[in-house]
């Protein structure tokens, strides 16, 4: 006799654990990296693909609306524009701009889930950061 | 010439004196509600070991301040009220 996948727990998955095989047509959570790398590498390799696009897309649309620059702080540097402002450091100017751009990334979700509390100047940033966005969606 | 003020510090000034709700992210971002508004939001980034005056300034203006108020700020010399009537005044 068979037994159905979600009859029972996998053998090295505890009895309360969160992930439940079959629900919602997967194997249940995992970070994005433990989830891509169980993958075929093809398809690896394509999610690669379209990050790398996806960031030189971003890269572009800060640049054009943004436009940070990097320089020195202490013995770091820092990537930041005079619009927001916000920045980013590291220990070369390409970390201090990776960083940078996950500070843009972060802020600008923060701001588009508190959207209707934002005051004056918080919605002009978030008009601004919106831009960014759109811009990476066209392409 | 102040010295430059670590992240703990920056987080206590903003966090516990000014009344900031931090949010803790990849990066800690710091959020002022003011009448039920979002005031004004700053952040301290991932990578950040210490603060100096270039950092600090861009700082101030997410605050909606000018440098020179900030340091005023992290050395005590101005109250939380003080800071919230400046950003009344510019219609923050």
């Amino acid at each position: 006799m068979r037994t159905s996948l979600t009859a029972e727990t996998p053998p090295n998955v505890a009895k309360d654990a969160p992930m439940v095989i079959g629900r919602e047509g997967g194997f249940g959570g995992g970070s994005l990296f433990e989830t891509a790398s169980a993958l075929p590498m093809r398809q690896q390799n394509r999610l690669a693909d379209e990050a790398r696009q996806y960031s030189r897309a971003l890269d572009r649309a800060i640049g054009r609306i943004l436009a940070p620059s990097v320089g020195r702080t202490g013995d770091q540097f820092m990537a930041a524009d005079e619009v927001i402002p916000l920045y980013g450091v590291g220990a070369t100017p390409e970390e201090a701009m990776i960083d940078y751009r996950s500070v843009v990334v972060e802020y600008y979700e923060g701001l588009e889930e508190d959207v209707d509390e934002l005051g004056q100047a918080l919605q002009g940033q978030l008009a601004l950061l919106r831009q960014v966005f759109a811009q990476v969606d066209q392409g | 010439m102040l010295m430059p003020v670590f992240g703990r510090k920056m987080d206590h000034l903003l966090v516990n004196v000014l009344g900031y709700e931090r949010r803790v992210g990849r990066h800690q971002i710091y959020v002022l509600r003011l009448d039920g508004k979002q005031a004004a939001r700053t952040l301290i980034s991932h990578g950040v070991r210490e603060i100096g005056d270039d950092l600090m300034a861009l700082m101030a203006q997410q605050m909606g301040i000018t440098l020179s108020q900030l340091k005023r700020l992290v050395a005590g010399e101005m109250s939380r009220d003080e800071y919230y009537r400046l950003l009344h005044e510019r219609g923050k």
